[in-house]
């Protein structure tokens, strides 16, 4: 046997050693990646589907209850909601909640007249069935709605797609409740609607936002119980 | 020998403790004296070294970082308004008690504790004098006196110096001339102002640690705030910002993560403050 088989033999099992080597450790990270997400699958798929169903969500809190018989108001003046989130909030979406809630209050059937004021010119815009009589009657007492924009962010999609981070789309608006001949305050409510689904986007969580400021409005005002009691 | 040695040895301990006596007041008394200013000057000098090394700061990232991911706790930071000024004028910071906009469902043991976490960790960064809670704050009310009281001053010296004033006697311009001279020498101190962070949660949710175990997204801890930036002299919001803090059981310490929704506003709102300072100091 010469010297030069010796080594190209050595060189061969090298190879044969580096080869079998690179194949168990290749083996094993595949393994161990299958492995944990399969595991991850498992554990996200019921939060994931679960989220899709539920995830439009929504808190709010009463700052100050509604204590009054409300159901002699029968006209609404709803203001325009004062954005403090300023240019952090797009112009469409602030449009979009302003229209929303005035179709939304509007589908409630419970007022015979509903006034849209602008705060920005303070007047009323819109006047649809104005019946021209300024004596205060049971039914013709007036109810102001007004509000502000206190906080907006539409999320970050990507990272809800691989659940991670501070991701959640949130819209918060707060509520007030006023007599307009005497400004007095009859309720204040904090609505905060949060959106963790995939799928959603920022006009559902403006539409579910308007859906709650209608229901605060209509539940007050069709009940003669208060509203602490109701809760 | 042993006895006569004795009153020898009580003599000398005897000495010994009347030269203590007599030293230590003496001591004590040169510490008073000497170690007064010392301790004013400490902490303004510390501030600037701490600030300086705030240089290469880089902010935090709330919204996804190794630390969220292992310990949850994440936060994000709105500006609505952003900072007007330079931070590096304010050397005190005053945090005024949140106002709960969440109606009940923020207990004052939750607004103590979220309070006592912010100063305690503004605190540790040792970048302003003094770190105070008081109780309440409203920016428009407040009277600019200092400002007030420097802009009079200014005035008056104006008049002094105009050429309509009245020409005084060689006492009174030797007096003007040193005031001068004395003000020019004078090195230029960075302004001693005040800042006040207005605190209101719009958003509160306890959360719970059970349902965070569950696989279904329930029971996150929730915390967002607005934050308002003021002036003390002036009473001018000078920022705004929303931090939302959120916990929900989806790192990898799951509900057994020791943060929560106030430890994300906390490390929010104290970042937040101190790349306004080291952007200052750069």
């Amino acid at each position: 046997m010469t010297p030069t088989n010796t080594s190209a033999r050595r060189q061969g099992l090298i190879r044969a050693i580096c080869k079998a080597a690179l194949i168990i450790s290749s083996i094993g990270v595949a393994a161990v990646n299958f492995g944990c997400s399969v595991r991850s699958v498992a554990t996200s798929v019921p939060s994931r589907i679960f989220r899709e169903v539920h995830g439009l969500r929504v808190r709010s809190y009463q700052l100050m209850p509604v204590t009054d018989d409300l159901r002699a108001y029968g006209r609404v003046e709803i203001h325009t909601l004062e954005n403090l989130m300023l240019d952090q909030i797009p112009e469409i979406t602030v449009k979009q909640l302003n229209t929303e809630i005035i179709n939304r209050t509007r589908s409630l059937n419970r007022f015979e007249r509903i006034t849209q004021v602008d705060q920005a010119i303070d007047s009323p815009k819109k006047t649809p069935d104005q019946s021209g009589a300024e004596t205060i009657t049971p039914g013709s007492r007036e109810l102001i709605v007004e509000g502000s924009i206190d906080d907006y962010t539409p999320g970050i999609p990507a990272l809800r797609y691989i659940e991670q981070g501070n991701n959640h789309a949130v819209l918060t608006v707060r509520m007030r409740l006023k007599d307009k001949h005497t400004a007095r305050i009859l309720g204040e409510m904090n609505i905060t609607v949060e959106n963790t689904r995939v799928t959603s986007n920022v006009e559902r969580m403006v539409e579910k936002a308007a859906d709650e400021v209608a229901h605060f409005v209509g539940r007050t005002t069709r009940y003669n119980t208060s509203m602490e009691a109701r809760y | 020998m042993l006895r006569s040695r004795e009153p020898f040895n009580v003599q000398r301990a005897l000495r010994l403790a009347l030269l203590l006596i007599a030293g230590l007041p003496a001591t004590c008394l040169a510490q008073s004296l000497s170690g007064q200013p010392d301790r004013q000057v400490a902490p303004v000098t510390n501030i600037t070294e701490n600030r300086q090394k705030l240089e290469n700061y880089k902010g935090k990232n709330g919204v996804l970082s190794m630390k969220t991911v292992i310990l949850g706790g994440d936060f994000r930071v709105t500006t609505v308004i952003p900072f007007k000024g330079n931070i590096a004028d304010y050397r005190r910071l005053e945090i005024a008690r949140p106002i709960s906009l969440v109606g009940g469902a923020l207990t004052s043991q939750v607004s103590n504790k979220q309070l006592e976490k912010l100063k305690s960790q503004l605190e540790e960064k040792k970048i302003f004098e003094s770190v105070t809670v008081i109780d309440s704050y409203s920016g428009a009310t407040e009277s600019p006196q200092k400002r007030t009281q420097t802009t009079s001053d200014n005035v008056r010296v104006e008049e002094l110096e105009s050429l309509d004033s009245p020409i005084g006697s060689v006492t009174d311009m030797e007096a003007r001339d040193k005031q001068r001279l004395r003000t020019e020498e004078e090195p230029q101190r960075p302004l001693d102002l005040t800042l006040v962070a207005v605190i209101e949660v719009i958003d509160y949710a306890k959360g719970n640690r059970i349902k965070q175990a569950l696989p279904l997204d329930l029971g996150k801890s929730i915390l967002t705030v607005r934050l308002r930036y003021y002036d003390k002299d002036s009473g001018k919001e000078i920022g705004r910002q929303i931090v939302s803090g959120k916990s929900g059981g989806s790192s990898l310490l799951g509900p057994l993560s020791p943060r929560d929704a106030l430890s994300g506003v906390a490390d929010g709102f104290v970042d937040q403050v101190t790349r306004r300072v080291a952007a200052s100091v750069r």
